[in-house]
């Protein structure tokens, strides 16, 4: 199969599927006659997204600034946070639960409060994102460096590996397809955690904005910015899976293998 | 290595590489020795001399206890310099213990493992059941783990491990990756692996265990020809009563855990002798010796 062709059928389903969402959803619009500024069809929706292009790209930044820096300090210190529970049992015994408890607490709650500590500025936005990122990519660190073949680390042992080259050449690349699987969660919900900051409270961004068309009672505003939303979070989806093949060539030319028969 | 013979004055300076190609070896263990017979390849297979070599592994009384398991309980054996040993038992009775004894991956609970005339160096090297080659690497690269554990230079690791490689019948294959290759393949990968560490003893936990029958003929085959170019000391853990006989200098056959020492039995057979060795009356009666002594232990 030509590689064209393989990208082809890869991309074709997902494609056909949307089309024909918006197909129906243009249709229903048209047919039932229902209010435009109730329910906007996809048409109105690119419209309304030319229209304001400005103000909406204006605010686009803003919010991928702030989930690109709420992601990159989720991930330094993910990355730390899962080094270290690996390294010392007893502190992955008592952080473990209190992680996951975090989780359960709704960020609704939490953002107002940020709010109320730090501003109105770009702070509270980062610190939601970094919330809603750590999980994800700890528990993909840990679980990936656990991971690791006990057999692979006996031989490192029988070879008296120091722990250092146990890490660096053993368990961080045993760990790399979890933690990249992490990565590829936390980064589709960091531009949703931005706009979430915003949507209770912010100068700038697409979350003040979706709130402010809501006021507004342009319904066609914010679907153009959901829109926009879920194609950033794509494309940057999109930016970690290539990253991911540059990284791990090794892991992709497995998964390939299996699929297809050997040639050797 | 301490020649018996002046001829071998001449030997100094004669490439390694070329040394094989020159001269055939044989092995000889007698007494506690094990001797390597040096001739000329050149058709006269004229005897040139003997060379012996020194050294002994023993593990003197050892006993190993997990919390209340007792996997070990005064084992006594010996290995000497160059010996192939094998040792062979049923499943869980703390072969694969033994090993890590040696390795230093663990310590015994009791008794003494002395290591005599192998110098200051690092002796075991140890190949895990799995090959457990890492799937991010190359076989190349991963092959030099151990010396690059050791801080040796890739560039350099790499440029005798590529010497090496057709040999072990992995030629061509150093850019490819430990998924690609064959089962039989990537054991010779991993004891490439072992072989590189340069550790005078190789630890070796059945190797072929996870092959089908036809590989693993072919590389039972293959390490007796190994072994005789390699002159390491092999100590071999199997569950199979012929591939024991097939490649060993002597077995011992140990016991359900605890484990200790049932039989140790000489392998005396002429491997370089015509016809087929698994048919020949000795190595049938020396089979019949370890199935009894495994029978008698409730092993079979």
């Amino acid at each position: 199969m030509t590689r064209s062709l393989r990208l082809a059928r890869q991309i074709l389903p997902p494609v056909l599927l949307v089309a024909a969402f918006v197909a129906l959803w243009q249709l229903y619009v048209t047919l039932s006659g229902i209010r435009q500024t109730i329910l906007p069809g996809p048409w109105r929706v690119v419209e309304a997204l030319l229209n304001f292009w400005d103000v909406i790209s204006d605010n686009l930044v803003y919010t991928l600034v702030e989930a690109t820096l709420g992601f990159s300090t989720a991930l330094a210190i993910g990355f730390a946070f899962a080094v270290l529970l690996d390294y010392s049992p007893v502190l992955r015994r008592a952080v473990y639960p209190i992680l996951v408890a975090s989780q359960t607490v709704p960020m609704v709650a939490i953002a107002p409060l940020l709010i109320i500590w730090f501003g109105y500025d770009i702070v509270p936005k980062i610190i939601v994102v970094w919330l809603v990122c750590f999980f994800p990519i700890v528990v993909a660190g840990v679980d990936g460096f656990a991971s690791t073949d006990p057999e692979t680390t006996r031989l490192f042992r029988s070879l008296q590996a120091t722990r250092l080259q146990i890490f660096w050449k053993l368990r961080l690349p045993s760990a790399l397809p979890f933690i990249f699987s992490g990565i590829r969660i936390a980064i589709t919900y960091a531009i949703g955690g931005a706009v979430l900051g915003e949507y209770v409270g912010a100068e700038k961004g697409l979350g003040i904005f979706i709130q402010r068309s809501k006021n507004s009672f342009r319904n066609d505003l914010i679907f153009a910015a959901v829109l926009v939303t879920a194609v950033a979070s794509i494309a940057l989806f999109l930016l970690v899976t290539i990253v991911q093949h540059r990284v791990m060539p090794w892991y992709y030319r497995q998964q390939a293998g299996r699929k297809s028969p050997k040639k050797k | 290595m301490h020649f018996f013979s002046s001829k071998f004055d001449s030997l100094r300076g004669i490439h390694f590489e070329d040394f094989w190609k020159i001269y055939g070896f044989n092995r000889r263990v007698s007494g506690g020795f094990c001797f390597i017979q040096i001739f000329n390849r050149n058709g006269s297979r004229e005897l040139l001399g003997e060379a012996v070599t020194t050294g002994r592994i023993a593990l003197e009384g050892i006993s190993k206890n997990y919390a209340d398991l007792e996997v070990l309980r005064d084992l006594n054996l010996e290995v000497n310099r160059g010996e192939f040993v094998t040792l062979i038992g049923p499943s869980g009775s703390g072969k694969s213990t033994v090993f890590n004894i040696l390795s230093g991956l663990e310590p015994a609970s009791a008794g003494t493992v002395k290591v005599e005339g192998f110098g200051n160096e690092r002796a075991f090297a140890y190949m895990p059941q799995r090959d457990a080659l890492l799937p991010w690497r190359n076989i190349l690269d991963n092959v030099i783990l151990g010396q690059e554990l050791q801080g040796v230079a890739r560039k350099k690791a790499r440029a005798e491990a590529l010497s090496q490689l057709p040999f072990f019948g992995l030629e061509g294959f150093e850019k490819n990756y430990p998924f690609e290759l064959s089962g039989g393949m990537r054991q010779r990968a991993a004891l490439l692996r072992t072989v590189l560490t340069h550790c005078p003893v190789l630890l070796l936990d059945e190797p072929f265990g996870a092959l089908d029958a036809l590989t693993r003929a072919q590389l039972q085959q293959w390490l007796g020809e190994l072994r005789t170019r390699l002159n390491r000391t092999i100590l071999f853990i199997t569950h199979d009563v012929e591939e024991a006989l097939l490649l060993s200098d002597r077995v011992y056959v140990l016991s359900p855990r605890p484990a200790h020492v049932v039989l140790e039995l000489p392998v005396d057979l002429d491997r370089s002798g015509p016809g087929e060795l698994v048919t020949s009356p000795r190595f049938v009666e020396l089979k019949a010796q370890l199935l009894a002594a495994l029978k008698s232990e409730g092993a079979l």
